[in-house]
């Protein structure tokens, strides 16, 4: 079987949930503080994927499709877990929209949004044919990359005079409310509870002592520069742009004007490619190994490539329109799909762990 | 062993004449071959048979034909017999030349004539069934001289040569260690080509060796012109552009290698030697690199990292940024961009394309052409291809600099094989910038990024210490660390020895 360190793991952590919030900006309906959302959603984010590993260790190492036939038997189990698989293509689909939709209005005007999804998706199966090794070398090279990459904007734009931090005065100005509605469920969710599929992830790890700890460390890193770069989005374009804007994090590369970086946007292409490269071939992943567990296969290689083509499917007809995209993300996926899968069915096994303990104390 | 040749008829019969016509049977129709009559004192006769041009003749004169007519007997010679392994019997052919070279008697014709054709001269004596081989081989063959692939500043001149005898030679003397093992291998049905492993027993990567062999041993072919062969019949994947296995000119080059762990295997009739497993890294660095000052070898290396992306992307860039990403290039360099492209009528792509396809033929019609017209190619390159193609309005100066600036750059690999790959690479890069943008130059590089990242040489990751990371290997790869600082050799090929010097050897004023 093969393995990947802990290091390649805390990568693949840190990037998968940086995700396409370096472009997309991340709770930005808190405002000005959404940096405060942010932070705060990563404090109960890095909760919440602890709480995943627990219950992978109290299993035993069990992935998270087969927590729920162990839990409640084949009859009721199996029919919930098949619920992540599908989850998890519909997420990939998520991100193909997020490429195709993105490309051709920041950077590549005429060019049709479905070459765009084919050329992506066509990479991500390439990686992904070669299994979970290869992805996450590969996120342990882009993590550094990526970093370099933020410092670089960081010092570009703040060299070029770009932030100006009046604009995240007043502090929680108009009360904690809106900065709670930006954490739950969306702020929680998104990110963090996504990260569930990492129960999967984790049984491919070599060295198991010392998990917890670089798992927590990957989603402290992820959760606070993504409220760091809402911090700077903020400061650089104002509470009001910040909000409207589709994709304020991208935007704020635009601002920079130092000598010959008029703008950034050869950054901006990096994050997104990059993270939507790590994000969208962990779907899949994870994904491929819930079907080869539940259709029972040997090999993970037809599964991906029947995942990857129902996502293309998806992606392909379940939107029509950007706005119609991000409508969807922000109002009916968090309450619908992400919170009863991530937090209630989860909620629901750990629960049952001391029963299930109990039940089997008793049988012996 | 020698009733069983007797009967299945694959050794001699005995009688000379016969024998002579065996011989003369298989060898019909070869004029190069020699048959020499000699008589002892006692009337025995026989022939020596060798090779005319792959013989030292002087020596065979000297130290086999006077002795041979000289000796009164075979009886005489009894003694040497035994050295010979042929058992001390009286009919059997004499050792009175065993101070000529080699010495080997076989009973097979075949090997026999394995041995007449790679140079031994062939005693057959009346009476005798055995075939005495006597290795007098001797050849023209170049001197050693400085590697004309591989030139450096400082460091050693010596390049290896086409003998296998002297590249071997070439390298013992650098390790003077009975560690220092040399297994021999034969690879070729036709060519029947010496090859040999050579590696130190101590510090080699454990089950390589092993692994060597078993892959060289299933190799079945007829000849082995080079060790280019050998190359694509080993590595891991044959249907990559990238170099799985390192090939040098460079003696001190190789001997690095094999201090590293690695094995490197020598090929007969090549300068060229193997060294597996190879790695990406290592097609960075040049022997050089470790001779002269670690910060100036420091720099060089990221001035060769710079221009290796450069010679993958630059071009490609170039074609994204004008064709799709105008507003990303600073105004005042777009306008003089827009100026020198405005007479220009074909798209960028096509531009490039031209271009480049023009110097990638400048440059192969450089190294093919007779030397007397070199002269004519190069005017005809740098002013058609160069001035008057801009003048003409048919490609712009900016592309012309691109294109420079890209053929100066694929130039730098101290590895010319990476080089090449570069250069195959970078045309996908461009059609992939001429269609999709950044954005294609992005999913090029993550694609190569991911091959590479699959790739492995003898089971190490193609691109370690980078992928996966190792941090003690990053002393050797970006930056050099001075010699007194890397204490260890390289961990993914080095584990079975991996110390190399005793630490604190950074030297320091003396105490006053």
């Amino acid at each position: 079987m093969t393995q990947i360190s802990k290091y390649e793991m805390f990568a693949l952590l840190a990037l998968f949930q940086l995700g396409t919030t370096l472009i997309f900006g991340f709770s930005s309906d808190a405002g000005r503080d959404a940096w405060i959302a942010s932070g705060i959603s990563t404090l109960f984010g890095a909760g919440l994927v602890l709480i995943y590993l627990f219950i992978f260790k109290a299993t035993g190492g069990l992935t998270l499709v087969e927590w729920f036939p162990w839990i409640f038997g084949k009859w009721l189990g199996t029919p919930l877990a098949w619920l992540f698989p599908l989850l998890f293509i519909y997420n990939a689909a998520r991100i193909i929209s997020d490429v195709r939709f993105l490309f051709p209005v920041t950077i590549l005007n005429r060019t049709p949004d479905w070459i765009i999804g084919f050329t992506f998706l066509g990479v991500v199966i390439y990686a992904l044919l070669g299994g979970i090794e290869v992805i996450a070398r590969l996120a342990g090279f882009f993590l550094p990359l990526i970093y370099i990459s933020i410092m670089l904007e960081v010092t570009l734009l703040a060299s070029s005079g770009t932030f100006h931090f009046a604009n995240l005065l007043p502090v929680v100005g108009e009360g904690w409310g809106r900065i709670w509605k930006a954490v739950w469920p969306l702020g929680l969710m998104q990110t963090f509870g996504e990260s569930i599929e990492f129960a999967i992830i984790w049984s491919y790890v070599g060295q198991k002592k010392g998990l917890a700890l670089w798992t927590a460390g990957g989603t402290l890193l992820a959760g606070f520069s993504i409220a760091l770069m809402d911090l700077l989005a903020v400061s650089g374009l104002g509470e009001m742009a910040f909000q409207q804007m589709m994709y304020p994090a991208f935007a704020l590369l635009k601002l920079s004007n130092i000598n010959y970086f008029d703008n950034l946007d050869a950054i901006g292409i990096i994050y997104l490619v990059v993270n939507a490269f790590i994000k969208m071939s962990v779907h899949l992943f994870s994904a491929a190994v819930c079907l080869r567990y539940l259709i029972g296969g040997k090999s993970e290689k037809p599964m991906v490539v029947t995942a990857s083509l129902m996502a293309l499917f998806v992606s392909m007809t379940m939107v029509i329109s950007f706005t119609e995209h991000l409508q969807v993300a922000k109002q009916i996926i968090p309450y619908h799909v992400w919170v009863p899968m991530f937090l209630v069915l989860p909620g629901i096994v750990l629960l049952a762990l001391p029963v299930r303990k109990w039940i089997a104390g008793l049988k012996t | 062993m020698n009733s069983k040749a007797r009967e299945d008829g694959t050794g001699l019969t005995g009688k000379l004449e016969e024998d002579l016509a065996l011989f003369q049977g298989k060898m019909e129709r070869c004029s190069d071959v020699e048959y020499h009559k000699f008589t002892l004192q006692s009337g025995k006769q026989g022939y020596l048979i060798f090779i005319a041009g792959m013989t030292d003749d002087t020596r065979l004169q000297m130290e086999v034909i006077d002795p041979l007519s000289r000796m009164e007997s075979e009886q005489d010679l009894s003694g040497t017999l035994k050295t010979a392994g042929n058992g001390g019997n009286a009919k059997d052919l004499s050792g009175s030349s065993s101070d000529a070279g080699q010495l080997r008697t076989e009973m097979e014709l075949e090997q026999g004539l394995t041995g007449l054709c790679k140079g031994d001269t062939i005693a057959i004596l009346d009476g005798c069934r055995k075939i005495l081989l006597v290795s007098l081989s001797k050849w023209e063959q170049r001197s050693v001289e400085e590697p004309a692939s591989e030139p450096v500043i400082r460091g050693a001149r010596d390049g290896f040569t086409e003998s296998l005898q002297t590249n071997t030679t070439l390298i013992r003397r650098r390790l003077a260690t009975p560690d220092l093992k040399v297994e021999s291998i034969q690879v070729g049905t036709l060519s029947k080509t010496d090859m040999e492993l050579v590696y130190l027993d101590s510090v080699v990567m454990p089950g390589l060796v092993d692994e060597v062999k078993q892959r060289i041993q299933r190799i079945v072919i007829d000849t082995v012109l080079e060790s280019g062969y050998i190359e694509e019949l080993i590595c891991d994947n044959p249907f990559s552009v990238f170099p799985q296995v390192i090939n040098t000119e460079r003696p001190d080059r190789a001997v690095s290698g094999i201090v590293e762990g690695k094995v490197v295997i020598l090929v007969d009739n090549t300068p060229f030697v193997l060294v597996v497993p190879g790695l990406f890294v290592e097609t960075l660095q040049a022997s050089e690199d470790y001779y002269q000052n670690y910060i100036f070898s420091t720099m060089t290396r990221f001035l060769r990292l710079g221009l290796a992306i450069g010679a993958l992307v630059f071009p490609s860039i170039y074609i994204a940024l004008t064709t799709f990403h105008q507003e990303m290039i600073p105004a005042s360099l777009l306008l003089s961009i827009a100026a020198s492209r405005e007479a220009v009528p074909f798209p960028a792509l096509i531009e490039a394309i031209l271009m480049e396809a023009s110097f990638e033929g400048l440059r192969e019609a450089g190294i093919r052409l007779p030397r007397p017209v070199g002269q004519a190619v190069s005017i005809v390159g740098a002013l058609v291809i160069g001035q008057a193609a801009v003048q003409a309005g048919i490609v712009s100066a900016t592309l012309v600099i691109v294109v420079s600036f890209t053929g100066i750059a694929s130039f730098i690999f101290p590895i010319y094989s990476q080089g090449l790959a570069f250069r195959v690479m970078r045309f996908p890069m461009m059609l992939l910038a001429g269609s999709l943008g950044l954005y294609g130059i992005f999913l090029g590089l993550l694609v190569l990024l991911i091959h590479l990242v699959k790739l492995r040489s003898f089971g190490v990751p193609y691109l370690s210490p980078i992928i996966p990371l190792q941090a003690a290997g990053l002393k050797d790869v970006f930056v050099r660390f001075p010699w007194w600082s890397m204490k260890e050799r390289p961990l993914q090929t080095g584990k079975a020895n991996l110390r190399r010097m005793k630490g604190n050897m950074r030297p320091r004023p003396p105490k006053s």
